[in-house]
């Protein structure tokens, strides 16, 4: 008798235990399948939010800070 | 997070600097600053406005009837609405702020020379004798010079800008504003025109010895800059390089401020992070928790198939093709649970991932600098330059969603396989130390 065919007939002569280690993967499966995709979807919207913010930068002198963006200086 | 767009407020000044003749200097060490981190190779796009006040008017303009500008003042006074700009593509014009309608933008010569040109918005103004402004039309300010202590007027300047364009705003400014905003009110002019105009004023001022000026005769101011690097990895060495040039500043070296986008960001990471780490402990604690599992079900049953093992020993049989079903059974069980598992998760995972980029897609815009800083002044100034650093018109949603879905499909089938045979390849160690003690005599006799 085959490997094979012995493996094929040990599934199928102990179904109880063979859908109960099925169950238990499926469960598995896709408790796997959730978190991956929550890491998955996080990640790519962390690198697509960090893209599109960019590396804008910039200096600034903020004790001349009045109320409209602007600096305040005399020639 | 939703497309956001601010609108420039009216100039109000909160307060001045209290020593002027160091404001002075502070003006030159910050342009000279500036200047140099302009030409730094890591900087793709860099823009600033210089913005002069001083008493400056005309009697040709005025605002179009239909210009909805409430208010309208006998004399149009132009304090406040000079914006200097830096670069042919200012940022209001690459930012869709406003939109060249007729003519053009300003040529490099006319940026670097500081050639007296300007643009303006047409619909905005138009001439006293209600003329429509054209591109090639020269406008006529006046200077006015008065002593400060008999108000008397004592000198006039005229001062003339041609007009090379006409612009509009975009279509992002006046989203909730019946009447006109500050950006339809300005008159772009070259900084460094605005510079020559202020050395110019200056020179005037020279020349009366004997008479006081008012206060603010000249101010001149310098708004928030923006600079875009080439990439986010460039933010670290062009930080580097600001500190390194504010060495050489003696002047309040301590107020300058320096914010990046990746500060901002750090802001409204920790929501995200925190889900990170929730999801890949939770992966972790499924992949621990499945060979555990799966390790004490198999041996459980090994041990009920123990006579049917000892029979095949004892037939001869070698233990190494005995291991090798035994997986094979649990391999083709895994096999048979995963592709089941794509049935039902895929209903799972589309749902989880639609919600979560909705959550994070709708989004109110994040609250920026809530430090504890007490100087309230220095408080508002660092909330305003992040802002500034934050692109509002570019977090599209529709490109996060787009670059989400190509990026999931073949690759997290495959890894869903992987991780499942990886389980059961390590959870079947322990049931084959037992199947490897495993004697035929004992059992059996």
């Amino acid at each position: 008798m085959s490997l094979l065919k012995r493996v094929w007939l040990s599934i199928i002569y102990r179904p109880i235990q063979s859908l109960l280690l099925f169950l238990f993967t499926l469960l598995l499966a896709n408790v796997m399948a959730g978190s991956y995709t929550i890491l998955q979807t996080t990640t790519t919207i962390k690198q697509e939010i960090k893209d599109q913010f960019g590396a804008r930068v910039t200096v600034q002198y903020p004790a001349f800070q009045s109320s409209n963006n602007v600096s305040l200086f005399f020639f | 997070m939703g497309a956001k767009a601010t609108v420039k407020s009216s100039i109000n000044h909160a307060f001045t600097y209290p020593d002027r003749e160091l404001a002075g200097e502070v003006y030159q060490d910050y342009k000279a600053l500036l200047d140099q981190l302009i030409q730094s190779p890591e900087v793709k796009y860099a823009d600033y406005s210089i913005y002069i006040e001083t008493f400056i008017h005309t009697d040709h303009l005025v605002y179009r009837d239909d210009s909805s500008i409430l208010n309208e003042p006998e004399r149009l006074d132009i304090l406040n609405v000079f914006t200097g700009v830096n670069r042919a593509d200012f940022k209001e014009l690459v930012s869709n702020e406003i939109t060249i309608e007729a003519g053009r933008t300003f040529t490099e010569q006319e940026i670097n020379l500081g050639l007296p040109v300007l643009l303006i918005n047409g619909s905005t103004y138009e001439y006293s004798n209600q003329r429509s402004i054209e591109v090639g039309d020269v406008i006529r300010f006046t200077i006015e010079f008065s002593d400060a202590r008999t108000n008397e007027l004592i000198h006039t300047e005229p001062y003339d800008l041609e007009v090379v364009g006409l612009f509009q705003s975009g279509p992002s400014i006046n989203f909730n504003f019946d009447s006109a905003s500050q950006i339809d009110l300005n008159l772009f002019i070259p900084n460094q025109t605005m510079i020559q105009l202020a050395e110019r004023i200056e020179e005037i001022m020279m020349t009366y010895d004997d008479v006081t000026f008012w206060n603010n005769q000249l101010d001149i101011f310098i708004g928030v800059p923006t600079f875009e690097l080439k990439n986010v990895e460039a933010i670290d060495s062009f930080t580097e390089q600001v500190n390194q040039l504010l060495e050489s500043i003696t002047l309040d070296r301590e107020h300058y401020q320096l914010v990046t986008s990746a500060d901002a960001y750090d802001d409204i990471a920790i929501p995200m992070e925190s889900l990170l780490n929730t999801s890949s402990i939770i992966l972790m604690g499924a992949i621990g928790f499945g060979i555990v599992m799966i390790s004490l079900i198999v041996l459980w049953f090994l041990r009920d198939r123990r006579f049917e093992l000892a029979v095949l020993l004892a037939l001869g049989e070698r233990k190494q093709r005995l291991m090798m079903q035994v997986t094979i059974e649990l391999v083709v069980i895994a096999w048979l649970a995963v592709s089941g598992s794509i049935l039902t998760g895929h209903y799972i995972v589309t749902h989880l991932s639609e919600n979560m980029l909705e959550t994070f897609v709708n989004q109110d815009q994040p609250v920026l600098a809530d430090s504890d800083d007490t100087d309230e002044v220095v408080h508002e100034a660092v909330a305003q330059a992040e802002q500034a650093v934050i692109n509002p018109l570019a977090l599209d949603t529709d490109e996060i969603i787009a670059s989400y879905q190509i990026k999931f499909g073949a690759r997290f089938y495959g890894v869903l396989y992987s991780l499942c045979l990886l389980i059961i390849l390590v959870a079947v160690i322990l049931p084959m130390s037992y199947l490897l003690r495993l004697n035929p005599r004992k059992i059996m006799l």
